[in-house]
């Protein structure tokens, strides 16, 4: 068997354990992918979040407040 | 003090900024994930999240230094998505009804400290839970 069916096979036996899976089962590996590249953009957001953060979260709800209503 | 509530959350456009605001948005994520517990978002959301990207007090402010793809990406991958499949149509045209649908119709607790939800609050139906980013974070520090 060459490389390249070797590579086959076992992609085809990791296609066979996710088809296996349940709806469910899926649903929480996505999820888990997900939240993997987010934490990575949340260390990425982080970092640049280094100034002096002088606005309260009150003042950011008033804002996105005055925005609903086209202030 | 969670299981009373369910696992489900959608966290309103202004707490995704606050959160984006602080720098401790992985160790929000991180507790979340210990926690089982996640977002609920929308398209609407992120088209809203777009709109007030460009809003002149938030870029002002700097609130959101980064490019808006990144915001939301993360918003993407952090939360669900699902759409609401009908409207409500209770706080006279007040663009965040979306929200109170997204909530409802996912079984999710709405984290919100606008002042736009004082009067959904006292109505019984929809019943939606709302609670305050005070104490969603006191719920993930448990």
């Amino acid at each position: 068997m060459s490389l390249i069916e070797k590579k086959h096979e076992t992609l085809k036996e990791i296609v066979d354990i996710i088809e296996s899976w349940t709806d469910r089962d899926r649903e929480t590996l996505l999820r888990q992918l997900k939240m993997k590249k987010a934490l990575r953009l949340a260390r990425r957001i982080d970092k640049k979040s280094k100034l002096k953060r002088t606005v309260t979260d009150k003042e950011i709800a008033d804002i996105v407040h005055d925005f609903r209503n086209g202030k | 003090m969670i299981s009373e509530m369910g696992n489900s959350f959608v966290a309103d456009t202004h707490i995704w900024i606050s959160f984006f605001y602080r720098n401790r948005l992985e160790e929000i994520l991180q507790k979340c994930l210990t926690k089982n517990i996640y977002f609920k978002s929308c398209n609407e959301q992120l088209k809203e999240f777009s709109a007030v990207y460009h809003y002149p007090q938030i870029k002002d402010k700097k609130l959101l230094p980064l490019s808006l793809k990144i915001y939301t990406d993360l918003l993407i991958n952090a939360t669900d998505s699902y759409e609401p499949q009908k409207r409500f149509s209770l706080l006279h045209d007040y663009k965040d009804n979306y929200l109170i649908d997204l909530a409802h119709q996912t079984n999710s607790t709405l984290i919100s400290d606008d002042k736009g939800f004082r009067t959904i609050k006292k109505l019984s139906s929809p019943k939606v839970k709302i609670i305050s980013l005070k104490k969603f974070y006191s719920l993930i520090e448990e």
